[in-house]
């Protein structure tokens, strides 16, 4: 049974037609060959789909596509100011060591970016916090967490001079 | 995975008439964090269509409504989490929502899904007994309360009437002088299904003794209830660690007495009545002569034993 789904996806309007039984990760890779957003266990407790709705991080594993139609979503491809670039956070990942195979790494970056739109100056307590719905087997962690602090200090910084 | 439709309902009344339409099999769709992990997995049985209730107005929100204090059903965990309003008079509440740690959860998953759903782990339905809280079901007959005690009838069993869809919670907010914890006790921090959990209340009188305490075990009895027999035996008395401890053996029997000896017996035992003793030191404070306690067994001691 397919269903016309309209919502704005990193940004962009977008319409389209899909089986209402799929769910948003399946859409966005599927239906919009937006591969950055991965799979992993698809049952919520990876984080390696983490997508923003409506500003707030979610497994896009546990949405259904058509909940999306009216709302905002953003994935990994849409966080760079322009395309072919990397947003901060995606730069302070490579600079830190945070990214080893790589598979949770948009997964991460999505949350650590929920977080500083939620809190500017978050302690490490915080940002463990933050990423606790997130599995990386390689780094330990401790990269990844030097990657979003360094980037909330820097965009902290960046307020003062403005 | 099957396949199946998808209507979004705008209102309350508009869901029950949806849920309701003879000739389709429909199934209600909030936050989807149980749901869709069981459609994956083949066990939410067939059904023709979800109704999302997930955007309605009405079923969202906390306010007090009167003296009583309302949470819509579609209401999220982080909402909750967030809310001054729980925070004040039922913080344990917002403590049992924040246990499931990650973001992703907490900004879908609903209250009303956590009830409905009738996990035996479930975080949320032991503070909702303790509180005596109710619910608000709206059926294609009208609107009917029932406590959310009754309507968790075992492991993923409600006893919803048919077609009926949970539109809010209510219930009267805690004293100032209740004290209120909640504690969780499962294999890792985050994101980690309850091995127990415990909602406790207690309040003192001005002469030192337990005016009133309330406890209420997860995941250890065939579904979450007060422990009536345990608070009977704290009313009218003063605190104490010989109290406390008395307390934690006697739930520990009525677990084993109810469900029986299982493979966890052992291990859960044991942690139940450590839990016991760690709730009530929380919300009923020793004299200052007893603050130095001796449990018979400390939870960090039962964690390493696995």
């Amino acid at each position: 049974m397919n269903i016309q789904i309209d919502f704005t996806l990193n940004g962009r309007a977008v319409s389209i037609d899909a089986p209402a039984h799929v769910t948003l990760l399946r859409l966005l890779r599927d239906y919009l060959n937006l591969t950055g957003t991965k799979e992993g266990c698809a049952i919520g407790e990876c984080g390696a789909c983490s997508v923003l709705l409506d500003g707030r991080v979610v497994n896009s594993c546990l949405v259904l596509a058509p909940q999306v139609s009216g709302r905002d979503v953003m994935t990994v491809e849409g966080l760079a100011p322009v395309e072919g670039a990397m947003s901060d956070l995606q730069a302070a990942f490579v600079k830190y060591g945070a990214v080893q195979c790589g598979y949770c790494t948009p997964g991460l970056v999505i949350a650590g970016e929920a977080l500083l739109r939620d809190n500017h100056f978050p302690t490490r307590d915080e940002i463990n916090d933050g990423i606790a719905g997130n599995l990386c087997r390689c780094t330990g962690y401790q990269q990844i967490v030097d990657a979003i602090e360094q980037t909330a200090r820097q965009r902290a910084a960046a307020q003062v001079k403005e | 995975m099957n396949s199946f439709g998808y209507v979004r309902a705008g209102s309350i009344d508009e869901a029950v008439a949806l849920l309701n339409t003879p000739g389709v099999n429909s199934r209600a769709l909030a936050g989807g964090t149980d749901l869709m992990v069981a459609v994956r997995a083949g066990e939410a049985g067939s059904f023709d269509r979800v109704v999302d209730i997930s955007t309605i107005p009405d079923l969202r929100g906390i306010a007090m409504v009167g003296s009583r204090a309302r949470i819509g059903a579609a209401t999220t965990f982080s909402e909750i989490m967030r809310a001054g309003l729980i925070q004040q008079h039922a913080r344990f509440l917002a403590d049992a929502a924040h246990s499931v740690r990650t973001m992703q959860i907490t900004n879908m998953a609903t209250l009303g899904g956590n009830v409905a759903n009738a996990a035996a782990a479930a975080d949320t339905p032991p503070v909702l007994v303790c509180l005596d809280a109710e619910a608000i079901i709206a059926t294609p007959a009208g609107q009917q309360r029932m406590p959310v005690a009754s309507l968790l009838r075992g492991h993923l069993k409600n006893t919803l009437p048919a077609g009926g869809l949970i539109v809010a919670f209510e219930f009267d907010p805690l004293s100032v002088d209740t004290r209120n914890t909640f504690l969780k006790l499962g294999r890792r921090n985050a994101l980690t299904i309850s091995r127990i959990n415990m909602a406790a209340t207690g309040r003192l009188q001005a002469d030192g003794h337990i005016a009133e305490a309330r406890l209420v075990a997860g995941a250890c009895f065939s579904r979450p209830r007060r422990a009536r027999e345990v608070e009977a035996l704290l009313q009218g008395r003063l605190p104490s660690a010989a109290l406390f401890a008395e307390a934690g053996q006697l739930l520990m029997r009525l677990m084993v007495q109810e469900v029986g000896q299982r493979w966890s017996t052992e291990y859960k035992a044991l942690a139940l009545a450590a839990m016991v003793e760690e709730a009530l030191e929380t919300v009923l404070p020793l004299p200052a002569n007893e603050t130095e306690t001796v449990r018979s067994i400390g939870v960090k001691s039962v964690e390493s034993m696995r």
